[in-house]
């Protein structure tokens, strides 16, 4: 009698076992945000960071980069948006090193290089600021569908997320937007997905 | 009664209680890293299957002889266990429609928990499953005469039983309500209550059942041939057990990586 019990139980137990096992060794790893279907690679960006050195995106390969447009007197969107990327980092541990969020400023007129340092490392120590000419700035805007209004007080407000390959791969809307998927996905395509 | 050695039934609970417990970690891992809520189904079937023919017998219902004395304890015995069952089916028609109502009010998601509460309550479930196997033991002992297994197992039942609730009404509410899940702040903090409430409540009268049982048993009132007291609070038991398997699922593993 226990005998058959065992049998039959370690059967169907197998069974189990072998359908999960499939299941986790066929899954497809999900990003959070809206997807970009094949991946594109990111138009580059060629600006002055807030350090007062030469940027360009390309020079990020390697690491999961968080591009956002903003400026640093915003009431609203843009602190909310930096404020979760901070909680994100707060979520990544030592993968910290293999992300850089950055912000190119939709307000050139008032945001200059110290104002944008202390501005982006009050949130978190390595943020970058980023900024350039009208026309340097303008090309950025382009390149990723940006819309800059009223000197800078209304522009869009998607955080883009570039993976370590140099592609764009998704898009938040960056205030509302939640850490923990970010820091999720942050992962995940650290892992080479 | 079964004619098998006593050791026998003991080690058929053991071996049951093994696949219980694989079964259990398996729903979770699949929760956590699959989460197909057609597997996890099919786990809690078996699961249930496993609870009611090994500890809650059900196929003992096969054994009322219509040719038997009426006034004999056989017979009435016979007519108490479908008289058990059919208690057991009306009350499982309001686990039923509590569990439909998650799905309902909720779809496939998730219930906005605290994080912490997917292992408290993998550690009440582990409890609970525990206790279902100290009961088999009393049960099988009080069939085969061993008066002080049966007070151990019991024993020990009530205390899991005990701690369940404990589990689930100082620990796991505190921490839903913590994480902003209140019986009135939403149809999940609605679903989450009154499921593990009504659970909950079951546990407190199984324990108040076992203990009336224990309290006989220690007077010595059941014998190996008449202890209907002890075979029907055992049954209730695992009854409750097979509901949580269900809203454990429902509750705590369905949605959870969605």
């Amino acid at each position: 009698m226990n005998r058959k019990l065992l049998v039959t139980g370690s059967a169907i137990l197998a069974v189990f076992v072998l359908a999960a096992g499939v299941l986790v060794a066929t899954r497809k790893p999900t990003l959070h945000g809206v997807v970009i279907s094949p991946a594109a690679p990111a138009a580059d960006i060629n600006l002055t960071d807030s350090n007062g050195q030469p940027f360009s995106l390309s020079s990020q390969r390697g690491k999961v980069v968080l591009l956002y447009f903003g400026y640093t007197s915003c009431p609203d969107d843009c602190p909310a948006t930096m404020a979760k990327l901070k909680l994100t980092m707060g979520l990544l541990g030592n993968l910290t090193q293999s992300v850089q969020v950055l912000m190119v400023t939709t307000d050139p007129i008032h945001d200059n290089a110290a104002q944008m340092k202390k501005w982006m490392t009050g949130f978190y120590p390595t943020f970058l600021g980023l900024m350039g000419t009208t026309d340097q700035l303008q090309q950025a805007y382009n390149a990723y569908g940006v819309t800059v209004e009223d000197d800078g007080d209304t522009h869009s407000t998607y955080l883009y997320v570039i993976d370590p390959k140099g592609d764009l791969r998704q898009t938040f809307d960056g205030p509302s937007m939640d850490p923990q998927d970010v820091a999720d996905d942050v992962q995940t395509l650290l892992k080479g997905y | 009664m079964e004619h098998t050695s006593k050791s026998e039934v003991l080690n058929q609970g053991v071996v049951v209680f093994i696949f219980l417990a694989a079964l259990t970690a398996l729903e979770f891992f699949v929760a956590i890293e699959i989460g197909s809520p057609v597997l996890l189904a099919m786990i809690a079937f078996v699961k249930v299957g496993l609870i009611f023919y090994y500890y809650m017998h059900i196929y003992r219902l096969n054994l009322q002889d219509e040719n038997l004395d009426r006034h004999s304890y056989q017979y009435k015995l016979g007519s108490s266990r479908i008289g058990l069952w059919l208690f057991l089916l009306s009350d499982s028609f309001i686990f039923g429609g509590l569990f439909i109502s998650r799905f309902n009010l909720l779809g496939l998601g998730p219930l906005p928990l605290a994080s912490d509460s997917q292992y408290i309550a993998l550690t009440i479930t582990s409890v609970l499953l525990l206790s279902s196997f100290f009961m088999n033991r009393a049960e099988v002992s009080m069939e085969h005469g061993d008066r002080k297994g049966f007070i151990i197992g019991t024993s020990l039942t009530i205390l899991l039983g005990l701690a369940f609730l404990v589990g689930v009404v100082v620990v796991e509410w505190p921490s839903a309500i913590n994480a902003g899940v209140t019986p009135s702040s939403n149809a999940a903090g609605a679903v989450f209550f009154v499921m593990t409430g009504m659970h909950a409540f079951h546990v407190f009268t199984g324990v108040i059942f076992l203990s009336i049982v224990l309290r006989n048993g220690l007077r010595g009132l059941y014998s190996p041939e008449k202890h209907w007291a002890v075979e029907s609070a055992t049954v209730y038991w695992h009854f409750v057990d097979v509901v949580w398997v269900f809203f454990y699922s429902a509750i705590y593993l369905i949605g959870k990586l969605t």
